[in-house]
């Protein structure tokens, strides 16, 4: 399948369009990275991100999903700069970042900023929480001592913490509290995007609820734009507005959050969405079990990476060469040669006969 | 009913750790009881504790610093608690088999699986090592270990996570035990893989006449297995009830806003109910009910005094919303709770309530 | 297999660090004031020509990279170069006293474990117990007490007022008797010096294991307490204990300064500070790489019996 120019016009359109637009992007690790083991040849690479693209709107929420080892925060880490992307690139604003040196890209960094999973590790445990808060702003050298300050004092406000929390040390405070410091940490420089790395997974369910909604209310304060990682199917149907389901690697469907979630089209997305237990024991429960465990990333597959434990692989075909995204509805795609109407009837051809 | 004791029987349970901060009430007089062939649900938030109460049930509570200060635990009419070490270690991996949170954590890394599966057959059956081999190879092809003559000879860091659970449910059930204790058993695992472990142990209970308490943060895992559940907050029950019960109709308001605050991934949840601050520590916890700081229908009684429980809708609840009856001639035999203090409890915005309804309004 | 070309993986990397550190201490030593010609002749008085004839003997006229391969080609040949002080060859000298040092370092390391690991593994079991707290004492005092002060109140009561031990002196000759004679309080000396720390680190990682889930896990299928410390705990605990046992072994067999001086006995430590003392440099130098080649090969050895005990270890 060629692309035409009128496809890539539009594509390029689109990533003007979007506050962070994604194409090709591609991260690899390398273990082994020991002198014998180079001497001797030995270095194994793990293709942790292969080439994923896609745009996320400004003010929207985009979800990605997925298992662990998928590649997901590599990914969101990748997008802010905080490793070297091995190929592809990223735009911010319609601006290629991925080769800005630091030196370039730091005016970039207030815009971009992001808030972790586990709410006891990622906050200094020597540091009070105003200069916790403030750090972003020293660092980005924001504002003076003063303003900072005052800065900070208004974000506790607005994460629904008391001002008088300020010189107080994070051991102090429970799960739920510490994500509300880490969230202000992150909104002190005023960002426009911000990438959630699994912010609420730690946390117990009352507390997840707190902090959805705090996240959705400063959304809407701030017209920002999130990333949203998470394994969480119900979190993410509840805070998304677009969706991306990552596997090995790879983006196997991404569409507006409700398309997929009502209409999901990739075999792996339908699995998984089959296998969220749900609070409702009354719900027919019609799951698709998937055998045996993800591939190592270090040695995916060949052709689609998820055809060692699909439900509805074809034949081989899947085993040839990774599918390329089809159109399912507009702004709706799924990598998966099901929806080849070509393969589809060679395949209904042959079950005839 | 029968004489008969119930399988399982807790009964005022309390334990304390005594840390350098002070004595944690980690559990504090709580109680329930699970019945043959049952599969019951312990749901709570992190400190509610409810993996305390699991661990007691076997007496695996470290001591110190922990301390089971009262109650009692009956097995089939026996009090564990009493019971001296060989006598425990009779029961345990016998008649009760137990699963944890972390199987990689929880498998010995330096035996192969086969050993470890093998190990309670050892030594609680009078067999020899070979039966006892033949034995756990079975239970692991049971389990849907593929290959398992085979992949009894590997160590537990061979197998990928789910495949760990599995061999520690082999482990478990290795001698028919009449009960199997889930301690948070999926939490760790990726969501595909946890709808298949559940299916595992929903289908084991069946096809084994076995009872199962599973202790879990989720209620949602507790839909998929259990009939009847136990929600705990800061170590005291709230309330007991059939599965069905908790999540349509919830009678105590701490169960309200633990239902209303699940999103859900089957439809798309417009507003979360969260309940305002945050489980009070152990330590110095609230007086009177525990809950009441938090609750929003909070009235004058409970900060002085603990509720009661009282059965209530095939269930039993320990909430002043829901005072004990009177034997007063001509008092009700339950008064139902102001309208308008449930109508705080949801904001509202009552998920609970709408399916009762039926989904009317759709 | 993995295991023989891990093996020889780990020989290859030997080489680099023999190198290193033989090459270290031989510019330490020569670049080091004193002219070498005249420290070997010692307090003489000799001639110019003299001077030149044993540059010339000793290659000292040579570049230094060319001294060291000099060195260093000999070496690979067995010959570690002459003595300046004793005049002999350095490699006599070493195999002749290496046996003394060995058996001293085996036995004294054989008491610690003897002693140690039990001791730890009872103090953990046994946490916060009367056992727990006096063997810590004992531990700690047997770490704060030097090993000097140690040998000299060991030769003051079993020699001095019991007479039951020679105070001095290596049989080496002798008797198996007589050795063992000679050996028992140096042994005892060498061996308290390091039981303390097997103690503590026999009784932290005992301790680590027993808060680990799988015991819990052993405990939760009837597994009796002796079996859980015998068959689940200890196997797991000596992963840690085996690194640092080799650590002291391979430190023991460099030689123990102290107690060889203290107690009169003529193994390698004393070789060694005498060799440093008379800028001995054949001596010094032939040692290094005595010393260097057993710890890397002590390391080797704990690395292999890793796989062993973990089957986690896979050298693939």
């Amino acid at each position: 399948m060629t692309v035409t120019d009128r496809e890539r016009d539009r594509d390029r359109e689109a990533a003007e369009d979007a506050l962070v637009s994604v194409r090709g992007l591609e991260k690899y690790y390398e273990s082994n990275q020991g002198l014998v083991d180079r001497l001797l040849g030995n270095v194994r690479r793990v293709k942790a991100v292969d080439g994923v693209s896609f745009d996320i709107p400004a003010g929207q929420t985009m979800g990605l999903v997925g298992e662990s080892g998928c590649g997901k925060t590599t990914l969101g880490e990748t997008l802010l700069k905080l490793h070297d992307a091995t190929a592809g690139e990223i735009y911010y604003d319609g601006r290629p970042i991925t080769d800005l040196s630091d030196g370039q890209f730091r005016p970039m960094r207030e815009q971009m900023q992001m808030i972790f999973q586990d709410p006891h590790s990622n906050l200094d445990s020597r540091m009070v929480i105003g200069d916790i808060i403030t750090e972003p702003m020293n660092v980005l050298d924001v504002g003076d001592r003063a303003d900072r300050e005052a800065r900070a004092k208004e974000l506790l406000d607005q994460v629904g913490l008391d001002r008088s929390y300020y010189d107080r040390y994070p051991h102090e405070f429970s799960g739920g509290q510490r994500q509300r410091v880490g969230i202000a940490r992150a909104l002190s420089v005023d960002p426009d995007f911000v990438v959630c790395d699994e912010p609420v997974s730690a946390l117990d369910v009352s507390v997840q609820a707190q902090i959805l909604e705090l996240l959705d209310d400063l959304q809407d304060e701030y017209g920002l734009t999130y990333l949203f990682i998470s394994h969480d199917l119900s979190v993410v149907r509840y805070i998304c507005d677009r969706l991306a389901v990552m596997y090995l690697g790879k983006i196997v469907e991404i569409g507006e959050s409700e398309d997929v979630f009502e209409n999901p089209q990739h075999p792996y997305t339908r699995a998984l969405l089959s296998a969220v237990p749900d609070p409702d024991p009354a719900v027919d429960r019609d799951r698709i079990f998937l055998e045996g465990a993800p591939p190592s990333p270090e040695n995916p597959p060949e052709g689609c990476r998820f055809q060692t434990r699909c439900p509805e692989k074809i034949g081989p075909v899947c085993e040839e060469a990774p599918p390329e995204f089809y159109d399912i509805e507009d702004g709706h795609h799924s990598a998966c040669y099901l929806h080849d109407e070509a393969v589809d009837e060679s395949r209904s051809e042959a079950d005839d006969e | 009913m029968t004489d008969d004791p119930p399988l399982l029987d807790v009964e005022d349970l309390t334990v304390h750790f005594h840390t350098e901060q002070g004595t944690v009430r980690a559990v504090d007089g709580v109680s329930f009881r699970v019945g043959e062939r049952e599969a019951f649900g312990l749901v709570g938030e992190s400190g509610a504790g409810k993996s305390v109460t699991a661990m007691s049930i076997l007496k695996l509570i470290q001591t110190p610093p922990g301390e089971i200060v009262d109650g009692s635990v009956r097995f089939r009419g026996e009090d564990v608690l009493s019971m001296s070490g060989p006598e425990l270690q009779r029961v345990r991996g016998n008649e009760i088999g137990m699963i944890f949170q972390d199987p990689e954590q929880s498998l010995n890394p330096v035996h192969t699986v086969g050993r470890q599966v093998a190990e309670p057959v050892r030594i609680h059956r009078d067999v020899s090592d070979e039966e006892a081999w033949d034995r756990a190879v079975e239970m692991l092809e049971l389990v849907g270990i593929p290959d398992p003559g085979e992949r009894a000879t590997e160590y537990p860091h061979q197998f990928s996570g789910g495949m760990q659970q599995r061999a520690m449910i082999a482990m478990a059930l290795a001698n028919n035990p009449s009960l199997l204790i889930a301690d948070e058993p999926t939490t760790s695992l990726d969501v595909t893989i946890e709808a298949t472990i559940l299916d595992l142990i929903d289908r084991l209970q069946e096809d084994h006449d076995m009872s199962v308490v599973l202790i879990t943060h989720d209620l949602s895992v507790i839909s998929e297995v259990c009939d009847r559940v136990g929600v705990m907050y800061a170590g005291r029950m709230a309330e007991v009830a059939p599965v069905e019960r908790i999540y349509d109709a919830p009678r105590h308001p701490y169960t309200y806003g633990l239902v209303n605050s699940i999103p859900s991934a089957r439809e798309k949840t417009d507003s979360l109910a969260s309940i305002e601050g945050q489980m009070p520590s152990g330590i110095d916890p609230p007086s009177g009910c525990r809950f009441h700081p938090r609750c929003p229908a909070a009235m004058a009684d409970c900060d002085r005094h603990h509720p009661e429980e009282v059965e209530r809708d095939g269930g039993r609840v320990a909430c002043h919303l829901y005072p004990e009856p009177r034997d007063e001639p001509g008092s009700a035999a339950e008064v139902d709770p102001d309208p308008e203090l449930i109508g705080r409890l949801t904001g509202g915005d009552d998920r609970a309530a709408d399916r009762r309804r039926g989904g009317a309004g759709e | 297999m993995g295991l023989a070309r891990y093996v020889l993986r780990r020989l290859l990397l030997l080489v680099p660090v023999v190198i290193g550190a033989t090459l270290l201490i031989f510019l330490m030593l020569h670049l080091a004031p004193g002219d070498p010609a005249r420290l070997i002749l010692g307090q003489r008085r000799a001639s110019e020509e003299t001077i030149r004839n044993i540059r010339q003997i000793f290659h000292l006229n040579e570049p230094l990279w060319k001294q060291y391969l000099l060195w260093l080609w000999d070496a690979l040949h067995g010959d570690l170069g002459r003595s300046f002080t004793f005049r002999r060859p350095v490699t006599e000298m070493i195999v002749e006293r290496y046996p003394i040092t060995l058996q001293l370092a085996l036995s004294g390391w054989l008491i610690s474990m003897a002693v140690g690991i039990p001791a730890g593994i009872v103090s953990a079991v046994k946490q916060y117990t009367k056992v727990d707290y006096v063997t810590t004492i004992v531990a700690l005092s047997g770490v704060s007490m030097p090993v000097f002060w140690q040998g000299i109140m060991l030769i003051l009561l079993f020699s001095y007022f019991l007479g039951w031990f020679p105070s001095s002196g290596f049989a080496v000759d002798g008797t198996v008797f007589d050795r063992l004679h000679h050996l028992t309080l140096p042994a005892i000396a060498l061996g308290t010096s390091i039981t303390a720390l097997t103690v503590r680190l026999t009784r932290s990682a005992m301790l680590d294991v027993l808060n680990q889930d799988y015991i819990r896990t052993a405990r939760s299928k009837g597994v009796s307490e002796r079996e859980i410390i015998t068959g689940h705990a200890l196997q797991n605990a000596f992963l840690p204990i085996l690194t640092v046992l080799g650590m002291q072994l391979g430190l023991l067999l460099a030689g123990s300064v102290l107690t060889e001086t203290v107690f009169g006995i003529g193994g390698l430590g004393r070789l060694l500070i005498r060799a440093v003392h008379k800028f001995d440099y054949p001596t010094v130098q032939g040692l290094t790489l005595v010393i260097v080649t057993v710890m890397v090969f002590m390391n080797l050895l704990v690395d292999v019996l890793y796989t062993f005990i973990n089957p986690k270890i896979r050298y693939d």
